[in-house]
């Protein structure tokens, strides 16, 4: 297996972008997180081409990185030129359950990406963070007038999961939305369902939601 | 009427095989090499079905079918994903999201027959 790993990292050199990613992917895929193969993947993390970059994340994120590497290499990589990397290294955060709150201020960063996509999914993550992403409410509750109505949509379901009955700003804002007609019918009634939801739950001493999924 | 399909995919060869396989099964093809292309052939286009890959210089398939299940024009035609990659099914995995997933996934290398018959199943 060392000789199989030897040659890839190898080809994690070669001039074809489409050898790099094959190379990338097959470190990913044997599964052996060995130090030459993980330091050559994360060196990977900084290839010219997006999708030889993608593919060391992949593979990274199969092979499970810790707390230190997602905050060395993961969080910079939310800041990719190219969206899909973005989007993943969001999944790669997630992939850390309650311990991706470290990741919190970056991910509210996030909110404010280019694509509406990656700030569809940054805000999913920071509802399955839970409660310990108290932080990120004003964030979510500027998306509620994103262009994008998925992104609306998602920020409420992560404001539902992060707020309890005693946040009477966002309770405030919610219950405006109710009213505003602007505001497409899908937006609303999923506004009544988090306001059950927020209404219902004490979050006081929660400090990851129950349904959480994995990625 | 022929069935249109539209195939989205940067490598010529592979483009080149499908659009000759479906040809010769009687489909209607235009083919794309990546999603910015894809979305224009597209609008002039309107196919009945789209065999999409993933990994494609400028816009990805990630970013072609989001933005396809964006437009109200086109975000019923099925999309058929032919990828090298399985990871890919990330991107579509979380049922949180309001963007539907891909019709069908398909693994490179792929039997001809198994697309064929995953074709037939959307369009008839």
């Amino acid at each position: 297996m060392q000789k199989a790993i030897v040659q890839l990292v190898g080809d994690l050199e070669a001039k074809d972008p489409h050898i790099r990613f094959a190379a990338a992917r097959t470190l990913g895929e044997l599964g052996e997180n060995n130090a030459l193969a993980y330091n050559a993947l994360i060196k990977t993390l900084k290839d010219t081409v997006w999708f030889v970059r993608l593919a060391a994340l992949q593979s990274l994120k199969e092979l499970k990185l810790d707390i230190p590497a997602i905050l060395r290499y993961i969080v910079p990589m939310l800041q990719d030129t190219h969206e899909d990397v973005r989007e993943y290294a969001v999944l790669t955060i997630n992939d850390q359950g309650p311990e991706a709150a470290v990741a919190v201020p970056f991910l509210i960063e996030a909110l404010s990406d280019s694509v509406w996509y990656v700030r569809e999914r940054v805000a999913w993550v920071l509802g399955q963070i839970g409660t310990s992403a108290r932080e990120a409410r004003s964030s979510l509750m500027r998306c509620l007038t994103d262009n994008e109505v998925e992104v609306r949509l998602a920020s409420l379901e992560a404001l539902g999961s992060i707020c309890c009955k005693h946040d009477t700003e966002v309770l405030t804002t919610l219950n405006a939305i109710v009213n505003n007609d602007d505001q497409p019918s899908p937006v609303k009634e999923k506004v009544k369902t988090v306001l059950m939801r927020i209404k219902k739950a004490d979050k006081s001493q929660t400090h990851f939601p129950s349904s959480r999924s994995k990625s | 009427m022929t069935k249109k399909i539209l195939i989205i995919d940067d490598e010529e060869d592979v483009r080149t095989y499908l659009n000759s396989l479906l040809t010769n099964s009687g489909y209607h093809t235009k083919v794309a090499d990546d999603g910015e292309d894809g979305f224009r052939k597209l609008t002039e286009f309107f196919p009945d079905l789209i065999i999409l890959d993933i990994i494609m210089p400028n816009q990805s398939g990630v970013g072609f079918y989001r933005k396809l299940k964006k437009s109200e024009v086109h975000k019923d035609i099925p999309v058929i994903i032919l990828s090298a990659v399985t990871q890919y099914k990330d991107f579509f995995a979380h049922d949180h999201q309001s963007v539907p997933r891909p019709q069908e996934f398909l693994e490179k290398p792929f039997s001809p027959q198994e697309l064929l018959n995953k074709i037939a199943t959307y369009i008839k």
